[in-house]
């Protein structure tokens, strides 16, 4: 089943914002992509020990208590992509995804979703320079 | 082939590490009373009055009258309106709370164990239909665990000895945790007849004492500093001359407030503790070989010769209840003054402890007070700073410019939103640069002058990656260290990643 912007954000119970279009197809890319203040990076190897993810998806910024969040997700057809919490520096994140399947991150907002092609993956957290260096919420 | 650091670090993490298993019960210990101490539920009167009269009645005092007041400051002003008739209690009560928490890390008492549920043990009352055994003197010769006689005498057909199984209880408790018992791992090596009473004192002690040193900063002080951000600056009473007196509600909390709320962290810690305890003893029961014999001793000695921990145990009841049910209050002699609690707290998160994974989080509300009270009292903060009021409802880049007080100057700029302050300065840019993913829009990188903020950072201008819910793009800025003066290697910073990196970004959302 192909993913689309309806399909995903129905995923972890968000409903399309007006301006997104639902059945436009969420691009699947196995390069460096981008969503508000979440940095999708592949990587070469690592040694985490990779957890599955759960039919219900994983919160990837732990304690964003109410408002906007971002999920990632196994998608319809991907029950073996895996993560771990955790890394250096920005990185909060490790994702793996096995050939032939994707794993979806998902914006509970106006960043819809990014597809994540097979790979290995690092995801960072944007920061600023605020009166201490600081995590962006958006 | 390991080297020696590895080797050691190994081996600590065996013997003193936490399981998974415990980091979720940290965590859900740290979320429990953290969440408890900022609840914006309101107080439960009728419990909190109860409580404390329990808290009195430990100290020997008889109960005290309750004035209710609706906030921190009323009631800071109440208490001050007490005069010469206020003497406080806050050091007998913090003696009565220091020795329940000793008593709490350092001993578990069966009758807490409450049915498969996550509670903190203490939380449950001694259940009425537990029975009572009439223990023999624990000088009779047959409580040496080593004569086998003890065993003959004790009949284990006795049906009450199903109230010292942990299995018939909370069988999914029984994890074996011999470690914070035995520093030996090997049971063949291990003389458990050398162990007495007073070892297992020592041990228990040693296991609190652990707990406190390796938790020490983790858990109390992240829930204590999400309650003190809680508490007002100042307020301004009149004396009997009409004359304005500035009081610090911080300071009188330090002065003679007991500080009920932050009394939180110290639970927390002891309830974590608790919990282990459970695991611990749970394991000695049933673990293999004369293990088992150990832990019965353990088990029963403590049922019959220490009233102490079903002190402690019920009083820190009281307090876990206090942090649950009330607000900030102040104990004296014959009155009790109780601030109501907030009507809302609003919060973000902070940032993740890294060792165990605990979110801390910190005041803040962008369009409102961070924290409001039924008097009307409110506490307004960006981003942990506390405010000024106009600062969020009323931001305004000529008073914000004017604000003496830097930290406040940022905050009032940053909410008012840093692309409308640097069109209203008419700066230009140092530097603009394609986004690498985002066409058609640019980044741009701006300084900001001297007199705005003096030389910590560039501010980096982007296009979001998606438009907002009203269809438009949205333009914003964000600070970045001031040494940075390449708009793509700011971007690249804000994610931690090299500058290439960043550059190669196919598609952003």
């Amino acid at each position: 089943m192909s993913m689309t912007f309806g399909r995903a954000l129905g995923l972890v119970g968000a409903s399309v914002p007006d301006h997104l279009v639902a059945d436009a197809e969420v691009p699947v890319l196995t390069g460096v992509q981008a969503q508000g203040d979440l940095l999708v990076v592949p990587l070469d190897a690592t040694r985490l020990e990779l957890l599955p993810v759960p039919p219900e998806g994983v919160q990837v910024v732990r304690g964003e208590g109410t408002g906007n969040s971002h999920w990632l997700h196994r998608g319809f057809d991907s029950p073996g992509v895996t993560y771990a919490r955790g890394g250096q520096g920005q990185c909060i994140m490790v994702v793996y995804v096995p050939d032939d399947q994707s794993a979806q991150l998902i914006h509970t907002d106006e960043h819809g979703a990014n597809g994540i092609g097979a790979g290995l993956y690092a995801i960072h957290e944007k920061r600023e320079q605020g009166e201490q260096i600081r995590r962006v919420c958006d | 082939m390991l080297d020696s650091d590895t080797y050691f670090y190994e081996i600590d993490r065996l013997f003193w590490g936490f399981s998974a298993e415990e980091h979720e019960i940290l965590r859900a210990c740290h979320l429990e009373w953290s969440g408890a101490a900022i609840s914006a539920r309101l107080a439960d009167r009728s419990t909190v009055e109860a409580a404390i009269t329990g808290l009195y009645a430990l100290v020997g005092r008889p109960p005290p009258q309750f004035v209710w007041c609706g906030s921190p400051p009323a009631a800071v002003l109440a208490a001050a309106g007490l005069g010469h008739s206020r003497q406080s209690i806050r050091s007998l009560l913090e003696e009565s709370f220091r020795n329940s928490l000793r008593g709490g890390l350092g001993y578990t008492s069966w009758w807490d164990v409450p049915d498969h549920t996550p509670n903190p043990v203490w939380d449950l009352p001694v259940r009425s239909d537990c029975p009572r055994w009439d223990w023999p003197d624990i000088d009779d010769p047959r409580w040496e665990w080593t004569d086998d006689s003890l065993w003959d005498w004790l009949d284990f057909d006795d049906p009450r000895w199903d109230w010292l199984s942990p299995f018939a209880w909370a069988p999914e408790r029984a994890a074996p945790r011999w470690k914070w018992y035995f520093p030996d791992p090997d049971p063949d090596e291990y003389e458990y007849s050398e162990w007495e009473e007073d070892e297992w004192d020592e041990s228990e002690q040693a296991f609190g004492e652990f707990l406190a040193e390796r938790l020490g900063d983790v858990l109390p002080g992240s829930v204590d500093d999400v309650v003190l951000n809680t508490l007002p600056g100042s307020v301004v009473s009149s004396d009997a001359s009409g004359a304005g007196v500035q009081l610090s509600p911080a300071e009188i909390v330090r002065d003679e407030v007991f500080q009920s709320q932050s009394t939180a962290d110290m639970l927390a810690l002891a309830d974590f503790a608790q919990r282990l305890l459970v695991f611990a003893d749970t394991s000695l029961m049933y673990s293999p070989r004369d293990g088992e014999h150990l832990g019965l001793w353990s088990t029963v000695q403590r049922f019959a010769a220490d009233p102490r921990m079903c002190v402690a145990v019920h009083a820190l009841g009281l307090w876990a209840t206090l942090v649950r049910s009330a607000g900030w209050w102040f104990p004296y002699a014959d009155q009790v003054i109780c601030a109501e609690r907030p009507l809302v707290v609003r919060q973000e998160p902070a940032g993740t402890e890294p060792e165990f994974g605990l979110v801390h989080h910190r005041l803040h509300c962008e369009d409102g007070p961070a924290v409001q009270y039924p008097d009307g009292f409110a506490v307004y903060s960006w981003h942990g700073v506390r405010v000024p009021q106009w600062v969020i409802t009323n931001p305004d880049v000529d008073r914000a410019l004017a604000e003496p007080n830097t930290e406040i100057r940022r905050a009032a700029l940053e909410r008012i939103g840093w692309s409308d302050v640097l069109a209203h300065l008419g700066s230009e840019p140092i530097a603009t640069a394609p986004d690498p993913g985002n066409a058609p829009h640019e980044l741009a990188l701006y300084s900001v002058p001297d007199a705005v903020l003096p030389g910590s950072v560039n501010l980096l201008v982007m296009v979001n990656g998606s438009p907002d819910r009203n269809g438009r793009p949205r333009r914003y800025a964000e600070p970045v260290p001031a040494a940075i003066t390449d708009p793509l290697e700011a971007a690249a910073w804000q994610y931690g990643v090299p500058v290439d990196v960043y550059t190669a970004l196919a598609r952003r959302t």
